[in-house]
């Protein structure tokens, strides 16, 4: 009997600890460690900064250490590939399969390059997005601040969108961040496209201060001159030169100057006098630091080596030309030209040194998106018929910067007497060589139709190359929504 | 003796044991006999006298001698026999008979939070021999299963030490992680690596849903079921086994000399139309330096197996230590790992038990660069593809840099690029079993699984090539923390009505907690004056560091019956309600059901033949779940990396933002299994035989669902979007035969699995995986076809002729040569829109074949195992049969050459070799092989021998693994499982020139006190 109670008693005992167990249902709540969720988010004026900041990450990426792919789809590499002025380089002539593909334009769909500038540059756009969209609602102290991160954000957003019209033409426009199932998108048409973007600078230019009434601790962040300057890029490359003009007036009235030709791309040279704007980097254990000098450099010097100059760009200076010292050096022993892009090169052929942390892709070079010369340069393609002295005026400019100490015979002033076709084509010529190795070449050479006759022989097809494959994943993944490019 | 009962010191008990055969000798009667099985005298069966641990083995004529009073009783048994007690009686000379265990079918096998007899099973469930894969000299469990049970498949990823293989259970069920779950003694565990083999008592899989439903929401990819080993005889026994060795590499890959390279090098730039390499104008003086050897050695293995157990009348105890060390056949790679392990238990009252399992590992692996897309970094396969003319060592001794590739020199990939990593594992269990009256069984089980990860790794400054270099020294420091708590309790009742109703009800309540933990950390600059470089000794200046935390929760209820009706009639039915942290509060609770049954028609009155022993129908059916997926991802969370510098000085400036959408309406991913099966058994179980046929239905498939770039989100969130049917057929079947000295096994199993997409939603409607340097996105995944399947043009052969060329869809630039694609759409050119599926890695079945002999003294054991008609995306061909910058394989040498001169292997070209190397059938190969992965001759000293030595068994044996491969594959090794550097259970079938198979010989002795 004893024994019993005892065994029942054992019984309950057991039941009872088993059902103590359950029917919490508080034990299932898990909040995310480390990371804040939307719902808590984008409340303060703090807040509204760290989203501005995310907003300028993918311009960063797409130069980045931590982006090799993205890196090699960068204009320095991938968009002047195949142009008259670059050769692929790297290892061997089939180094780098995607690359090797725009250099004998053999583009396929599946090319990553493409691939990396729709997907990073799409990031960019969500997060410059979800600034517009949610610091609306905060409340800021100061209400210049808030309408100066908009203002931002919204060159953020005309920014990565002008990388997708250039690379792709019309592409989905996302004017808002999107729900799930609304992702898939048509394209807009090119126009639409680029009315967008002249939307978003339009705002930019008004709302945003410029960078000299602003204290350093302001540089970096897109400014009035800098949305002015991309404006004029934007404009340019629709052959809308009223508008290069009237938005050229405008940013000549800033108090930017031209610095030496030679200290431009050294250190000192970053956010310089003629700077426009600049994509920042620096080297150090937070890993913000830049792949394109890496990318360039001579592969017995630690580098890939892409992107070598040909000789024709090294031939069209004069043999004189002080800018050419500063824009290109010479290492043998390497497959290629041998001949390497000095404006992003490190010690010895820069003061830049190598990163000491953080890997070979770890460099602290800022990217000099939009400089004086080039501003200058655009004005100057805008008013040569108009005003030929003017044109020649600005032209001459650059090349009175880049003669500097040097006596008069040296880069001389264009004749006097310069004008029509000719002034023209000396503005284009003054283009190639001052802008030589930052990535402008192919799209000047697209836009002003002078592709074909120049890359015809080097495999251009016109009519087809101007512009890239919509990339082959999301032509797929959009089920026939996304239309691909003509002859791709 | 008593020293021996009080179990106290189990030092002393190995002291003991040396000399206990001296203390056997002491007494004085001296009883002798023959004992007879089958008609025949069995040698090897156990004598022991009763109550005590004196015991002998009959030697090879079935003759025994033992010393004892000859009042004792004697206990004879033997496997596979009926163990028989004979009282002596002053008996001097017996004659023992032993009859055969037919019902070692109703072993007991261990099921879900219990045990069943093996006759009442109703769901599919696998044994796998744990003696069986002793005989291998694998690493862990998981690699040591492959091909030995139907419907599981095991592939190797690399043949790094230490490497994990990929385990499918009937097929891939699901897109996201398709493991099996492993529990050992009632605890899941993380890394099965950690478990010793040699403590591995039985191995059960569990494959279909009746039996895996009682694990509910972990139970959808299948249920391996690990018991590790108790002291079972009352005489203890001392155990040592060792085995060492040499692997040497599987090499599966002939490529060009230097001068061979050098004439297709000028023979693509004639074809191009340009200059040769000057360097290259006498192509027969160039050198050739085996690069392809460069990291490559035969790499030591051993392995030590110490373990002795017992038990008395309260206790039982198994103790051992195991150490396995594998040097990789690849320079600098290793593993090694350490286990102890304590089994005990108590019965404390006539009613209450309390036991643990517990284990301590530790392992140390060093392992070489493998990963990426790109062929460069992976040391196993880079020296195949450098270019042969370049010195592997520069004159100032440093390593040689390629020139024409972007091959890094492998010695300098392993001097610099091996990871070492250290792990230490404590996985234990304590339970508590309470009979809590007549038939009723309490049991509590509480086990802790935590595994401590550490790396630490000084790299000194190097410079090995353009692409691998470091300016500065580092040192990274890794440190992790995985830890998983469970408690189950479950309450079990038996009860027998009228003899022939047997029910038994099973309730239980289970918790699990699972918590990880990690911080990375690296410094630079380590000055050359430390000589042991530690995180602190490298400049504060460099200092990085990253942290993060998760956490996860399971809330489970659960129940079974069981009922068996005159040992006719079988019916189990399970459900189980599971509650999961990772869900948001509307989804969080799923809900489990199976129901199977069993019909013994062999016990019916009507069946009466004779030679069929055993006839058994299963049918089943069942609900199981995954929640695979990571802990917040129901949250919309931000990334705090998303950083910028801003200002004169360029200060980092934290930005945040969403990587991925997070999704709230996340439920759980349920599989439905449908089973039938048989069980047959001829000829007292001479022959044996099972069949299942399954169909395996996963819905509201978990995964990452692939979106739109413009969503702008760089990772895909996750959603339930999508089915997945996977079909199947399993056969096993084993033969046995005695013949006087000499029996034999034969057994086979091979498995016919079909996998497809029956539906993914739209968001989602297409999944592209597995990309490889030169290809996009090799495989593809969309409805009406198996999970990542391989896509891309389809090759019909070289362009022979202009004229060809021309009347044909071609790509631009194409000549006679090149590669010839099928214009699927046949609209005159070739484009996306022609693109098709060329091939899938699954394959149309796999296989085991085991065959053992045992002759006298003498055994023999081999075991195939194999797959057929899997495809291979062979990856690592566009550089050996395409791009010349690299080596390429001896398969060039064929190229056309002119018209009529090859129709599979195109010209060689730089200027188009884009053409020619388009993810196309050219690069899909066949992947079938079969492999003899296990021989094992061995020998037995006999009894007579040992007798004086006080050892009961000793034997030697010489073992060989992957001494034959039968295949087609040409590249390294066609056994590729998931690509694991790529962390996607979609990236299958993809070679990208892996770690290959290593071919392993070795000695070994196993002893028995």
């Amino acid at each position: 009997m004893n024994y019993n109670k005892i065994r029942t008693g054992r019984i309950i005992f057991f039941v009872l600890a088993v059902l103590s167990l359950g029917s919490c249902s508080d034990y299932l709540e898990e909040e995310p460690y480390g990371e804040p969720t939307e719902e808590n988010f984008y409340k303060t004026e703090s807040d509204a900064q760290q989203a501005l900041t995310a907003a300028y990450y993918p311009m960063r990426e797409m130069f980045s250490t931590q982006n090799f792919g993205a890196t090699t789809a960068s204009d320095f590499i991938f968009g002047d590939i195949g142009t008259d002025d670059i050769l692929k380089g790297g290892a061997r002539s089939s180094d780098g399969p995607h690359l090797f593909e725009k250099q004998n334009y053999n583009l396929t769909t599946s090319n990553p390059a493409v691939a990396n500038i729709w997907k990073v540059n799409y990031k960019g756009i969500l997060y410059a997005n979800l600034v517009l969209e949610k610091v609306q609602g905060i409340e800021f102290e100061d209400e210049g601040l808030k309408t100066r991160i908009l203002a931002e954000a919204n060159f953020l957003r005309a920014y990565y969108y002008f990388d997708l019209v250039n690379t792709f033409g019309g592409v989905p426009l996302i004017e808002m961040s999107l729900e799930a199932g609304e992702y898939n998108q048509p394209r807009a048409s090119k126009e639409e496209t680029y009315a967008f973007i002249e939307n978003d600078l339009e705002k930019a230019i008004e709302d945003l201060p410029s960078r000299f009434e602003m204290g350093q601790e302001y540089l970096g962040h897109a400014d009035k001159g800098a949305a002015l300057g991309l404006m004029m890029r934007v404009s340019l490359y629709q052959n809308k030169m009223d508008q290069v003009r009237l938005y050229g007036e405008q940013i000549l009235q800033l108090a930017y100057s031209l610095p030496n030709f030679d200290d431009i791309f050294e250190p000192a040279g970053e956010w310089n006098s003629g700077s426009v704007f600049e994509i920042d980097f620096s080297s150090n254990s937070d890993f913000l630091g830049g792949r394109i000098p890496h990318m360039l450099q001579p592969r017995n010097q630690g580098g890939i080596g892409f992107s070598q100059i040909k000789d024709g760009l090294r031939d069209e200076f004069d043999t004189n030309d002080p800018r050419f010292e500063s824009s290109f050096y010479n290492v043998e022993g390497n497959y290629g030209t041998n001949w390497y892009n000095r404006k992003y090169s490190l010690a010895p052929h820069s003061n830049y040194q190598r990163p000491n942390v953080g890997g070979a892709g770890n460099n602290p070079h800022n990217i000099r998106f939009i400089r004086l010369a080039d501003v200058y340069l655009m004005y100057a393609e805008a008013i040569y018929n108009e005003d030929p002295a003017l044109a020649r005026e600005y032209v001459n400019k650059v090349r009175t910067r880049a003669r500097g100490e040097n006596s008069n015979s040296i880069v001389p002033n264009l004749d006097s007497t310069l004008s029509g076709e000719d002034l023209l084509d000396a503005i284009y010529k003054e283009r190639r060589l001052e802008l030589a190795g930052e990535g402008l070449r192919y799209h000047d050479l697209v836009r002003t139709d002078r592709a074909e006759t120049i890359l015809a022989p080097l495999g251009f097809k016109e009519g087809i190359n101007e512009i890239m494959p919509i990339p082959f994943e999301q032509v797929s993944l959009s089920d026939g929504v996304l239309e691909q490019n003509n002859g791709y | 003796m008593e020293l021996i009962r009080s179990n106290k010191l189990q030092v002393l008990f190995v002291i003991f044991l040396l000399f206990s055969g001296a203390i056997s000798q002491a007494q004085s009667t001296t009883i002798t006999g023959t004992v007879i099985g089958d008609g025949y005298p069995l040698p090897g069966v156990s004598v022991v006298i009763k109550g005590t641990n004196n015991g002998v083995v009959t030697d090879f004529d079935g003759n025994f001698s033992i010393d004892g009073e000859s009042s004792v009783t004697l206990v004879f048994s033997y496997v596979g026999f009926i163990t028989k007690e004979i009282l002596v009686e002053g008996k001097t000379n017996l004659e023992v008979t032993l009859e055969p265990d037919l019902a070692k079918l109703d072993e007991v096998v261990i099921v879900g939070y219990g045990t069943q007899k093996k006759s009442d099973v109703t769901g599919a469930v696998s044994s796998i021999s744990s003696e069986d894969i002793q005989k291998t000299a694998n690493v862990s469990i998981n690699q040591a299963i492959q091909g030995r049970a139907a419907g599981v498949t095991v592939s190797k990823t690399s043949g790094s030490p230490g490497a994990s293989p990929t385990v499918r259970i009937r097929g891939t069920g699901t897109v996201n992680n398709a493991d099996p779950l492993y529990v050992v003694d009632g605890i899941p565990v993380n890394d099965i690596r950690n478990i010793n083999m040699a403590d591995a008592e039985s191995i059960e899989v569990l494959k279909d849903a009746s039996a895996t439903a009682i694990y509910g929401s972990r139970g959808a990819n299948g249920v391996v079921l690990i018991q590790t080993k108790t002291g079972k005889s009352e005489k203890p026994v001392l155990s040592y086994n060792m085995y060492t060795g040499f692997q040497s590499r599987v090499d599966n890959i002939d490529i060009l000399s230097g001068p061979q390279w050098g004439m297709l090098s000028n023979e693509a730039n004639r074809n191009d139309g340009n200059e040769i390499n000057p360097d290259f104008a006498n192509p027969e003086s160039l050198p050739t330096y085996a690069w392809e050897d460069a990291a490559y050695r035969d790499g030591l293995v051993q392995n030590h197996q110490l373990s002795f157990s017992g038990r008395s009348d309260k206790t039982t105890y198994y103790v051992s230590y195991g150490y396995i060390s594998q040097e990789g056949v690849i320079k600098g790679s290793s593993y090694k790992r350490q286990n102890l392990r304590v089994n005990n238990t108590y019965q404390l009252t006539e009613d209450i038990k309390f036991g643990h399992n517990l284990q301590y590992a530790n392992s140390s692996r060093i392992s070489s660069p493998e990963s990426g897309q790109d062929p460069w970094r992976r040391a196993a396969f880079v020296g195949y593809i450098a270019e042969p003319i370049t010195p592997l060592f520069q004159e100032d001794g440093s390593y040689g840099v390629t020139q024409y590739s972007s091959a890094v020199n492998p010695l300098g990939l392993v001097e610099f690029g091996s990871m070492p990593e250290k792990r230490e594992n404590f996985l234990g269990n304590f339970f508590l079993e309470a009979n809590l009256a007549e038939g009723l069984l309490f049991r509590s089980n509480f086990g802790v699984d935590i595994n401590k990860i550490e790396v630490d790794n000084y790299i000194p400054d190097y410079n090995v090539a353009p692409t691998y270099n470091s300016p500065e020294s580092t040192y990274i420091l890794n440190r992790a923390e995985q830890k998983s708590l469970v408690w189950s309790n479950t309450l079990n009742y038996n009860k027998v009505f009228n003899k022939k109703h047997d029910f038994t009800a099973l309730l239980g309540h289970e918790i699990q907690e699972i918590s990880y933990n990690n911080v990375n950390a690296q410094r630079s600059e380590i000055p050359g004056s430390v000589s042991n470089p530690t995180l602190g000794s490298g400049n504060v200046a460099t200092a990085s560091n990253n942290g993060g935390r998760s956490e996860s929760k399971l809330l489970s209820f659960f129940g079974r019956l069981n009922y068996n009706f005159d040992e006719r009639y079988l019916v189990t039915a399970t459900y189980r309600v599971d509650g999961s942290s990772r869900f948001g509060s509307n989804n969080r609770w799923g809900k489990f059901p199976s129901m199977a049954l069993g019909w013994n028609i062999h016990n019916e009155d009507f069946f009466q033949t004779d030679f069929i022993n055993q006839l058994k129908f299963r049918a089943g059916w069942g609900e199981t779940g995954n929640q695979n997926l990571p802990n917040a991802s129901t949250f919309n969370t931000l990334d705090l990396n998303t950083n910028y510098p801003f200002g004169i000085n360029e200060i980092t400036n934290v930005g945040a933002a969403p990587l991925r959408p997070g999704n709230q309406d996340l439920k759980w991913e349920t599989t439905v299994t449908q089973n039938v099966g048989i069980d047959m058994a001829f000829w007292k179980n001479q022959l044996s035989f099972t069949a299942d046929y399954f169909i395996k239905n996963t819905t509201d498939l978990l995964l990452a669902v692939p979106i739109l770039a413009t969503s702008g989100y760089q990772q895909s969130p996750f959603g339930n979007a999508g089915d997945i049917e996977n079909k199947g057929l399993e056969l096993s079947t084993t033969y046995r035969k005695n013949i006087n000295d000499f029996n034999f096994k034969i057994g086979g199993n091979v498995s016919f699995i079909r996998n497809k997409v029956t539906e993914l939603a739209t968001d989602g409607s297409l999944i592209l995986s597995a990309p490889a340097q030169g290809f996009g996105s090799v495989g593809r995944t969309e409805v009406g076809h198996s999970l990542a399947s391989f896509h891309g043009y389809e090759m019909i052969g070289i362009f022979q002729t202009q004229e060809e060329v021309e009347n044909n869809a071609a790509f631009p630039n194409t000549q006679p040569g090149d590669v010839r694609y099928r214009d699927i759409n046949e609209d005159g050119i070739i484009n996306d829109d022609d693109k098709t599926y060329i091939g899938s890695p699954f394959p149309d079945f796999t296989y085991g074949l085991n065959f053992e002999v045992n002759y006298k003294q003498w055994d023999l054991s081999l075991f195939f195992q194999g797959t057929q008609g899997n495809d291979i995306f062979n990856a690592s061909a566009y550089y050996l049969e395409a791009d010349l910058g690299t080596n390429l394989s001896t398969k060039m040498l064929d190229r056309w050459t002119g018209e009529g001169t090859s129709n599979a292997v195109p010209r060689v070209t730089y200027l188009n070799n884009g053409v020619n190397t388009q993810q196309s059938s050219r690069f899909v190969r066949d992947g079938s092989y079969g492999r003899l992965k296990n021989a094992q001759l061995g020998y037995a000293f006999s009894e007579s021998l040992l007798e004086s030595l006080s050892i009961s068994k000793l034997r030697i044996y010489v073992s060989g693994q992957n001494l034959l491969t039968f295949t087609n594959y040409d590249g390294l090794d066609p056994e590729i499982g998931v690509d694991q550097t790529f962390n996607n259970p979609l990236d299958i079938g993809v070679d990208r020139g892996r770690y290959p198979s290593t071919r392993t010989v070795t000695l070994g002795l196993d002893v028995t006190f």
